[in-house]
This record gives structure tokens, C-alpha cells and sequence, in this order.
């Protein structure tokens, strides 16, 4: 429900024989319901080192503004997916966050 | 940060159960949820933020009227 706070878990996991350092970047599908979409803890997703088929559970605390009821453009969207990608690392990278306007 | 050693997987556990069994309402689970949370706060998982401002008012105030007056 717009407005109340939910928590989601997502399962990250090294399916290699090698150690791997990830960082995550995060999509909001529609693009346009992004802005209604306000993550209110950073669990942080900094450089993360996965060794050899290592799994981690990355939450994610959220909610969507309840403004998002009040937007025409968003009558028809009765589904909002937020998707995480776990990138390996590049050494000094660093990837931006999805910005919205 | 990342909790690797699964400190709070207990209660993970159950929050996920909740949504299994509610099939998915995660409005049905903020009680489990909230226990999640307090875990990792009490671990210093999280920074410590007080449960009214992370959208749990409610569910505190039915626990202080449930307790009984000293």
C-alpha cells in the first residue's frame, strides 16, 4: 500500500570458484513510478567481496509516496518491480545511482 | 552493511514465512518485519532509527496499550 513501509529480501549468489568483489546498481520498473519509490535504509551496496559460492541476503527497506495515487500517469500501473544487478567490480569504479527527475 | 555471518536469519526466516503464508501481503507481516529490523539494530547492522520513524507507529502503540499499567 502506498505509504506504509515494507521490507524485501533479495539472495545474492558466487556461483564461481573464485572470490568475487560485487557492487549492485538497482532499477524501478515503469521508469516513470521511480520517483515514487523512496528507499529508507541503505544496506549498503558498497564494493561487496562474495568468496566461492557464497550467498548473502540484501534487504531492502521502502516505500512508495503515497503521491503516487494522486498522479494520472499512474492510473494504469498496478505493478511496480524494483530489480537489483550485481556487477563485479572494477577497480576505482564506481557506478552511479538511478537518477529521477 | 552486509550481514554475512546471518545474525538475523531467525527472523528473516519468519518474515519470509509470513509472506509465504499470507501469500505475499507484506501489510500482513510489518510485525515480523519490524522484529527483523530491531535485530539488526541491536547487532549494529543498521543504523539505530526509532521503530515510529520507519513506518511502525502503530504497531508500537498497540504494544505499549497491551502492557499492563505499574
Amino acid at each position: 500500500v502506498p505509504g506504509e513501509t515494507a521490507l524485501a529480501f533479495y539472495k545474492a549468489k558466487n556461483p564461481t570458484d573464485k572470490p568475487v568483489i560485487g557492487i549492485s546498481t538497482y532499477n524501478v520498473i515503469p521508469f516513470e513510478a521511480g520517483q515514487y519509490f523512496n528507499k529508507i535504509q541503505c544496506f549498503c551496496f558498497e564494493e561487496q567481496r562474495l568468496n566461492p559460492q557464497e550467498e548473502v541476503d540484501m534487504p531492502v527497506f521502502f516505500y512508495i509516496d503515497p503521491e503516487f495515487v494522486e498522479d494520472p500517469k499512474m492510473a494504469k500501473v498496478d505493478l511496480i518491480t524494483l530489480s537489483y544487478t550485481f556487477f563485479e567490480a572494477k577497480e576505482g569504479q564506481k557506478l552511479p545511482l538511478p537518477g529521477y527527475q | 552493511p552486509l550481514s554475512l555471518a546471518g545474525e538475523c536469519s531467525a527472523f528473516k526466516e519468519r518474515f519470509m514465512q509470513c509472506l509465504r503464508d499470507s501469500g505475499y501481503e507484506s501489510g500482513a507481516c510489518r510485525q515480523r518485519a519490524m522484529a527483523y529490523l530491531e535485530c539488526r539494530m541491536e547487532r549494529q547492522l543498521m543504523a539505530n532509527e526509532p521503530l515510529e520513524k520507519l513506518g511502525f507507529k502503530d504497531l508500537i502503540d498497540e504494544k505499549s496499550e497491551a502492557k499492563p499499567e505499574k
